[in-house]
């Protein structure tokens, strides 16, 4: 899929992003206006969250590719995407808690963006049991696969909650139509965290694929000992 | 006039407790998931090879 070198190349990179995404959200970018310092906290949850979507993007495409070809590859990076996306969407709920308390006096409502956020993770948290416990691999697959392409379709209405109904979060900053409502030293800030955390994923899915290919190479091996 | 930015976020409560919090709980999130795949990848290809190193004693 992709040489080692590559591999490291890709950490080499996700690590030199983060670290400028830690000067930039603390040194570069001014505390917000409204908020104060604690506003900080959006250079980790926004990449967070938007990356996680990006997760289950690539769920969505690969089950799609799988049911289609039924290639083990694409069924690998669904598998792997699916639990970087479980990862990085249970990371991004906990800092927006963290985030809530000093702006909204509450770690948790039952908000129209937190609760559809809520049931993201909880079907993709389903896809990584089913996977488990099917016995039959490429059962397991085809009936993932189907969940991934579902469960997908909750990102468009997380994306769409804050404009759908009434809620305490606010509205969409970066993925929306016309001028983003960031400021641009903020953004500067929050894009460098976002290219970071992107880096990062590639190179965690890299990793986890590899995981994946160990496992076939040892059912492989099994079965040919068992015949 | 411009607005002097908020420190404590206008509520009086030191916000620094709350951005440690964050940043250090995704920190330990990733780091563990890093070592969590590395953990596995490496315990999977101590099986290959043992099954390998078994079926060419078989062979033999």
């Amino acid at each position: 899929m992709i040489g080692r070198g590559l591999e490291r190349a890709l950490g080499i990179l996700a690590v030199i992003g983060l670290v400028a995404g830690l000067y930039t959200g603390f040194l570069y970018a001014p505390p917000d206006a409204v908020q104060g310092e604690v506003q900080r906290i959006m250079y980790l949850h926004v990449p967070l969250i938007l990356v996680s979507y990006l997760a289950f993007f690539v769920v969505f495409v690969t089950s799609i590719l799988y049911l289609a070809r039924r290639g083990e590859r694409h069924d690998a990076i669904a598998h792997s995407s699916a639990e970087i996306g479980v990862l990085f969407t249970a990371l991004a709920i906990a800092a927006g808690s963290i985030w809530g308390r000093p702006t909204w006096g509450t770690w948790w409502t039952w908000d129209a963006r937190l609760t559809t956020t809520t049931i993201l993770l909880l079907i993709f948290i389903g896809y990584l049991m089913l996977r488990a416990l099917v016995d039959d691999p490429s059962r397991g697959a085809t009936f993932s696969a189907v969940l991934g392409i579902i469960g997908f379709l909750d990102v468009p209405i997380i994306h769409m909650s804050v404009v759908w109904w009434r809620t305490l979060h606010q509205p969409a900053s970066v993925l929306r139509p016309g001028p983003s409502t960031v400021a641009p030293d903020m953004q500067v800030a929050l894009y460098t965290n976002l290219a970071a955390f992107v880096l990062l994923y590639g190179y965690f899915l890299v990793k986890r694929v590899r995981l994946e290919e160990a496992r076939w190479e040892l059912s492989r091996l099994r079965m040919e000992g068992a015949a | 006039m411009g607005a002097e930015p908020a420190e404590d976020g206008g509520g009086g409560v030191n916000p620094w407790p709350y951005i440690l919090a964050a940043y250090l709980l995704a920190a330990v999130g990733l780091l563990c998931y890093l070592l969590s795949v590395s953990r596995r990848t490496k315990a999977m290809r101590a099986q290959v090879a043992a099954l390998k190193r078994g079926s060419k004693d078989t062979m033999r």
